[in-house]
C-alpha cells in the first residue's frame, strides 16, 4: 500500500509493507505515482538493475528514490514494479517499467528530487512505513 | 508564528533575538497578519542559519518565507568567507537559479485577444513543457560543457539570443566560476534533451496585460502601458540543476563532519567556502546556474520567433530576468565596512536599490525589475528595488505569493478540468498536459500576492511599478 501525505509545499511520499523491502517498493510506487497518474496501467517490458549505499535507512531510501529518477529520465523509462534486497545500509534493486515513448501516460506533476525532510523508516509492530518529502 | 518569541521592529520587520547558538539575529519582514500565519518551521530553519559559521549581518526571512529544506524558502544569508564561511546546498535549493524572466510588447490586449488562443496553443506546442519534457536540441557533452562555463553567451553564439538580451540578465548571462568538471555525468545525461523546455509543477509561461501602472516613469523605462501585454517565463536549471543538489547533497554530510559543523538538518549540511569541497560546490553550482540562464534564454528566443510570426511588426524587448535559488558573491556594507560575501538566496529575489553599478544603465537611476508572480488565476506585480534593500535584507526580496494549501489537499478540493473550465468563464485560458498540475495550481491554493508585495514594499526594499493580470497560460 502507498501513498502521499500533506507538507505545505511539495508532497510526501509513503509507503507500508510486512517488511523494509516491501515498504521501500511501495514508497518508490506513491513517487511514480506523481509523475504519472497511470504509471502501472502498462505490462513491464525492461528490466534496470541498480544498487546503492548509504549510511541510515533514510539515507538509503532518499538515494534510492533519487537514483530511480535519474534512471527513468536518462532511460525514458517509468518504473511500476520493484525488487530490492538490503544488506546493511545498501540496496540490491531491480526496477521494471516501460519506455514512456511507447505509450500513452497522463501527467502528473514532476520530481525534482526525493529529499531528507520528513525521511522516516520507522517499524511498528506489525509493519514497516517508509516516507520522505519530494521537491516538485 | 508565535509573536511572542519575536522583537518587533516596526510594524514590517521583526527580529528573532540571537541565543543559544545563533551567532546572529534573525530578521523576518512582514505585516502583522504575515507573521501571524507563517509556519513556526521557519522560526526554527532561521534559527539554524542564524547558527552557521562565518554568518554576517542577520540572517532574512522575506514576506512569503515558508518550511524549506535546511534554509526556509524565502531564506537568505550572506557568509564572509575570511572568517570561516559557509556554502550550504539547502541554502541555493534543488532547482538551481529558478527564476523569471519577463518581456514588454508593444502589443495592445485589445490587439492580441483576437489571436489569443491560437497564439497560445502555439506556444504550448512548440514549448516542451510537463514531466521530463525534452526539447528539439539535444547536446553533446563538450557541448554542454561549453553551455554551462557560458550561460546565455553560449545561446548567443549559436544564435539563439539577441546581444541587447544578455544585458537584461544578471550577471549578463553567465555565472562565473562555472566549472562542467565538477557536474557528474548523469546530470549531463538528465539535461541532454532539456535545454528550451519549462519543465512543471510552478513553472509557466504566461501572457498578462498591465491593469495598473503605480510609478510612470519606471514603467515607462521597463516598456509597460496601460493595456499592454507581458509574457512572463519561470523556470530553472530542470533535470541538471537537480542532479547537482542530489550529488552534493550525499556528499556534504560526511565534509560537514569533517569541517566540525554541527548538521542540524540533513539538508543544511555544508562546506566552509575556501575548502576544497566548498569551491567544488560553487563551481557546479554556478554552472546549473549558467543552465537555467540558458533554458529561459532558449524558451525566450523560441517564444519571440513565434510572436513575430503572429504579430509582425510589433516588438517584443526583455525587461530582465531575476534568478531566485543562487548563491552569489556579493560586496555588502556590513557595519560601515564593504565586504566580499557569499549571498545565499533560497525562494528569494535579488533586489538591487537606485545606484548599484551592477545594473544596466537603463535601470541605475529606478532599481532592479522584480517580478512576483501570483496564481494562474489573479495577478503578478512588477517591482522595483528600493533604497532600504541593502540595510534590511542583503538586497533580497520575496519571490511569489506563496501556498496558503499543500498540494495534496488541493488535489482533493479542486478537478483540473474544472479550474481551466472556470478560469476560461474569466477570460483566462490555460494549456497544460497535467490535470494534476491544474489542481494543485488551483488560485485558491495561493496566497493573496498583495500581503506579500505590501510588505515587502512597506518596508522599503521595493517599491511597486506595475500590477499585471493574466490572459493566458501554459503551465507545465
Amino acid at each position: 500500500m502507498y501513498e502521499t501525505f500533506e507538507h505545505i509545499a511539495d508532497i510526501g511520499v509513503r509507503g507500508y509493507g510486512k517488511t523494509m523491502e516491501e515498504s521501500f517498493c511501495n514508497c518508490a510506487k506513491a513517487f511514480f505515482s506523481i509523475m504519472f497518474e497511470n504509471f502501472d496501467e502498462f505490462e513491464p517490458e525492461n528490466t534496470i538493475e541498480l544498487e546503492v549505499e548509504s549510511v541510515s535507512y533514510e539515507g538509503l531510501l532518499v538515494k534510492w528514490l533519487n537514483k530511480l529518477l535519474a534512471v527513468s529520465e536518462i532511460e525514458g523509462m517509468v518504473f511500476s514494479e520493484f525488487e530490492i534486497t538490503i544488506h546493511g545500509f545498501g540496496i540490491k534493486s531491480r526496477a521494471k517499467g516501460v519506455f514512456s515513448n511507447k505509450h500513452s501516460f497522463i501527467s502528473g506533476t514532476g520530481i525534482k528530487g526525493a529529499t531528507f525532510c520528513e525521511a522516516k523508516v520507522i517499524k511498528t509492530d506489525d509493519k514497516f512505513i517508509s516516507q520522505c518529502v519530494v521537491d516538485v | 508564528m508565535q509573536k511572542s518569541k519575536l522583537r518587533k521592529i516596526n510594524e514590517f520587520i521583526w527580529e528573532i533575538p540571537r541565543s543559544g547558538e545563533m551567532l546572529v539575529n534573525g530578521i523576518i519582514i512582514g505585516d502583522e497578519q504575515i507573521i501571524d500565519e507563517m509556519d513556526e518551521k521557519v522560526f526554527e530553519q532561521l534559527s539554524n542559519v542564524a547558527a552557521l559559521p562565518g554568518i554576517v549581518g542577520n540572517a532574512y526571512a522575506m514576506p512569503d518565507a515558508h518550511w524549506g529544506y535546511g534554509f526556509p524558502i524565502g531564506g537568505v544569508a550572506g557568509f564572509d568567507p575570511d572568517i570561516g564561511g559557509i556554502i550550504s546546498i539547502g541554502g541555493v535549493g534543488y532547482d538551481i537559479s529558478c527564476g523569471v524572466r519577463s518581456a514588454a510588447t508593444n502589443l495592445t490586449r485589445k490587439e492580441i485577444t483576437p489571436y489569443l488562443e491560437r497564439f497560445l496553443t502555439e506556444l504550448f506546442r512548440k514549448i516542451p513543457s510537463g514531466v521530463g519534457s525534452e526539447g528539439k536540441l539535444k547536446l553533446s557533452f563538450d557541448e554542454l560543457d561549453e553551455l554551462l562555463t557560458k550561460g546565455a553567451n553560449w545561446a548567443l553564439h549559436k544564435g539563439l539570443a539577441l546581444e541587447e538580451d544578455l544585458l537584461y540578465i544578471e550577471d549578463n548571462g553567465m555565472a562565473k566560476g562555472a566549472n562542467p568538471g565538477s557536474v557528474s555525468d548523469e546530470a549531463k545525461k538528465r539535461q541532454q534533451r532539456q535545454t528550451g523546455t519549462l519543465g512543471s509543477g510552478n513553472h509557466y509561461l504566461e501572457i498578462q496585460y498591465v491593469e495598473k501602472i503605480f510609478d510612470d516613469k519606471i514603467a515607462e523605462k521597463m516598456g509597460l502601458f496601460i493595456d499592454g501585454i507581458v509574457i512572463s517565463i519561470h523556470c530553472g536549471s530542470r533535470a541538471l540543476g537537480h542532479q547537482i543538489a542530489t550529488d552534493y547533497l550525499s556528499l556534504f554530510h560526511e565534509v560537514s563532519l569533517k569541517y566540525n559543523i554541527p548538521i542540524k538538518e540533513k539538508e543544511l549540511v555544508c562546506a566552509p567556502i575556501n575548502s576544497p569541497e566548498g569551491k567544488k560546490y560553487f563551481s557546479a553550482m554556478q554552472a546549473g546556474i549558467n543552465c537555467a540562464l540558458t533554458n529561459r534564454q532558449v524558451i525566450f528566443h523560441n517564444l519571440r520567433k513565434i510572436f513575430h510570426d503572429f504579430f509582425p511588426g510589433h516588438n517584443i524587448n526583455l525587461i530582465y530576468d531575476v534568478s531566485h535559488n543562487t548563491c552569489k558573491v556579493e560586496e555588502h556594507n556590513i557595519d560601515g565596512k564593504i565586504k566580499k560575501l557569499y549571498v545565499h538566496r533560497k525562494g528569494a529575489t535579488r533586489a538591487l536599490g537606485p545606484g548599484s553599478k551592477i545594473l544596466p544603465e537603463k535601470y541605475r537611476e529606478t532599481g532592479q525589475p522584480v517580478f512576483i508572480g501570483g496564481s494562474m488565476g489573479t495577478y503578478s506585480y512588477i517591482l522595483a528595488g528600493a533604497n532600504k534593500a541593502e540595510e534590511l535584507s542583503l538586497n533580497s526580496t520575496c519571490h511569489g505569493a506563496g501556498r496558503a494549501m499543500s498540494r495534496h489537499a488541493a488535489l482533493k478540493k479542486w478537478r483540473g478540468e474544472k479550474i481551466i473550465k472556470e478560469l476560461a468563464g474569466q477570460g483566462i485560458i490555460i494549456k497544460t498536459s497535467s490535470m494534476r498540475g491544474a489542481s494543485e495550481e488551483a488560485p485558491d491554493a495561493y496566497k493573496d500576492v498583495n500581503i506579500v508585495v505590501d510588505a515587502s514594499c512597506n518596508a522599503g526594499i521595493t517599491q511597486k511599478v506595475a500590477l499585471l493580470r493574466p490572459l493566458g497560460c501554459v503551465k507545465g
